[in-house]
């Protein structure tokens, strides 16, 4: 099926797309938005992630009107479960650090992945506000603006600078383990981050300037292409436990190497987000 | 509150600021002249060797000696550049070019307070939170502030009672009064990683995390005063910064309209390696109250031998 998908098309359109996206992003991030609370807590969606999100199916459903979709507000609206067949698939987060674009802080991005045969072709990530951009295509390397990249080879846990996140949801469990592994990472890494944008975490890891991804309750649409990219990169995707990735399972760990990406597990206290995305 | 503050700068004589001290006058123009233009030498000098430091990682050469070569260059680009200048004034740089970086009293004295990189394990890594820190104070204030992340582009400055500005267009704390509502920044800082003083710091961030919308961690005390200021992120606190991580971000938040206190409620104090900044009182208190008396106490920047 892959032979007849143009991927090159594919790429061309969804670059121009998210560049129109990144224009309606940076400019509504000038000011603080208002926000609706999706699934109670502080998973938050705005009318831009909404804007966002019809733009960029829209435009490549004027191309390809066979392709199917997972995205983010599509998922929240009701549709909810989402089921990855062969068919083209595009996997949109249109907003990612939603909370962070509500309030003008200059970290969140588009991200987009195209899967075909269920196999990741097509990832980018864009970060409008600090003109920050992320390529993939399967076989052929991972780029940030316009520039190769690669992940930092880094194998050793207490020289890693390690990215993760403190999560959209205030239940008491999740809280003290996600701080429980803070307070473990703390001790045994160069240093430690949260900085509000799962796709943007993955992206560091893939242009060399974090070592180690790591988050428990993410979704498809965070990871799809940050998953490429930082393969693409050169840097290793798993489990958070040490088996293999699994895109549906809402836990995902990104590392620099196989080595580290094994040391990570072995210290991590896991968690299993309920329920899948699929 | 906005109409008020606009009149205000409106009505200050702007032109030419001097300002008297123990010392001859100070020309305050002459010297934030000659501090930003210091600054964007240096911001050059560390954006090629943040180029350079991604070469000496793959190699698996010595990168803490690479960073602190760096650190000394720029620190001395910068003190001795203002000492031309400016030869009876204090400086108290993190590297010691001007003197030692611990053990001296702030006085009313004109004292320029630097930190060459501040963040500087992002630095190493090529992570984006990064920046120079120069502040300048006098009569034991700080009148004029800058900060530099060549790394994204972004230089924040502030004059007191002239405002704070990102590259030049004026910035505004984010005005939030509630805690719930806010996104508050903090650092996971090594120092404080004995048993007793980690369960101080994850005791904090459990209930932080619990009433506040989001917890940020950047790695540069520097850059999160900026964001504060900036309004990106409305409060930030921590119990660790020296004086020449906060002695302009105090100035820039100041000046955008927020507030900077001690985490447990008094004033600032600058050599007191302790800092809480809010986007206001109201945010500040809220604060304050969940911090309650789960402090952390540093050895202070003006007591001899502080070896944090």
């Amino acid at each position: 099926m892959a032979d007849s998908v143009d991927l090159g098309k594919c790429f061309e359109i969804i670059n121009n797309l998210t560049t129109e996206a990144g224009r309606l992003i940076a400019r509504n991030n000038e000011t603080r938005q208002e926000f609706v609370c999706k699934s109670g807590d502080i998973d938050l969606v705005t009318q831009t992630d909404q804007d966002v999100e019809k733009l960029i199916m829209n435009g490549i459903r004027q191309h390809f009107p066979d392709h199917k979709f997972i995205g983010e507000e599509e998922s929240s609206t009701g549709n909810g479960v989402n089921k990855l067949t062969d068919a083209p698939t595009w996997i949109i987060d249109p907003v990612d650090g939603t909370m962070n674009f509500v309030h003008a802080f200059p970290h969140s991005c588009i991200s987009v992945g195209l899967k075909v045969n269920k196999v990741t072709e097509i990832g980018i990530i864009y970060n409008p506000m600090l003109e920050q951009r992320f390529t993939a295509r399967r076989g052929q390397g991972a780029y940030y603006n316009g520039r190769r990249i690669q992940a930092s080879g880094q194998r050793e846990i207490g020289k890693a600078l390690v990215v993760s996140e403190f999560g959209t949801t205030r239940d008491e469990q999740k809280l003290q383990l996600v701080n429980e592994n803070f307070a473990k990472m703390a001790r045994k890494v160069h240093g430690l981050r949260a900085l509000g944008s799962a796709a943007l975490n993955m992206a560091m890891v893939a242009l060399g300037a974090a070592d180690v991804n790591y988050e428990f309750g993410i979704h498809a649409w965070d990871v799809c292409a940050g998953d490429l990219i930082v393969r693409e990169a050169g840097g290793v995707v798993i489990d958070p436990a040490g088996g293999e990735f699994d895109i549906m399972s809402r836990r995902v760990l990104a590392a620099a190497t196989p080595e580290l990406a094994q040391d990570i597990a072995k210290e991590l206290t896991q968690y299993y987000p309920q329920p899948r995305d699929d | 509150m906005e109409m008020f503050r606009l009149v205000r700068q409106w009505l200050l004589p702007l032109k030419s600021m001097t300002s008297k001290s123990n010392c001859a006058a100070v020309d305050l123009d002459k010297c934030y002249a000659q501090m930003n233009q210091l600054v964007d030498k240096a911001a050059k000098l560390m954006k090629e060797a943040s180029t350079k430091m991604r070469l000496y990682d793959t190699k698996g050469n010595n990168t803490a000696d690479l960073v602190t070569a760096t650190d000394r260059e720029i620190e001395q680009l910068l003190i001795k550049g203002l000492m031309e200048h400016f030869p009876d004034h204090v400086y108290i740089g993190e590297e010691g070019t001007g003197g030692a970086a611990t053990g001296r009293k702030l006085t009313d004295a004109p004292t320029w307070i630097i930190d060459p990189i501040d963040g500087t394990t992002n630095f190493v890594h090529g992570l984006h939170y990064t920046c120079i820190s120069v502040g300048f104070w006098l009569n034991k204030q700080p009148e004029l502030a800058i900060c530099c992340n060549p790394m994204i582009g972004q230089k924040f400055t502030a004059r007191r009672n002239c405002g704070a500005y990102m590259n030049g267009v004026q910035i505004e704390a984010s005005g939030q009064t509630e805690l719930e509502k806010s996104i508050i920044l903090n650092e996971l800082n090594s120092a404080n990683f004995e048993p007793e003083l980690m369960a101080i710091q994850m005791g904090n961030s459990q209930k932080m995390l619990e009433k506040a919308h989001a917890l940020r961690t950047t790695g540069s005390a520097a850059m999160d005063l900026c964001l504060v200021a900036m309004g990106a992120a409305d409060g930030y606190y921590e119990f660790y910064p020296h004086c020449w991580d906060t002695a302009a971000g105090v100035l820039l938040v100041r000046e955008a309209g927020g507030v900077v206190i001690d985490p447990a409620g008094g004033e600032f104090d600058v050599m007191g390696r302790r800092v809480l900044a809010a986007a206001t009182p109201q945010l500040g208190e809220q604060m304050v109250k969940l911090l309650g008396d789960m402090q952390i106490y540093h050895a202070r920047d003006d007591e001899p031998a502080s070896t944090n």
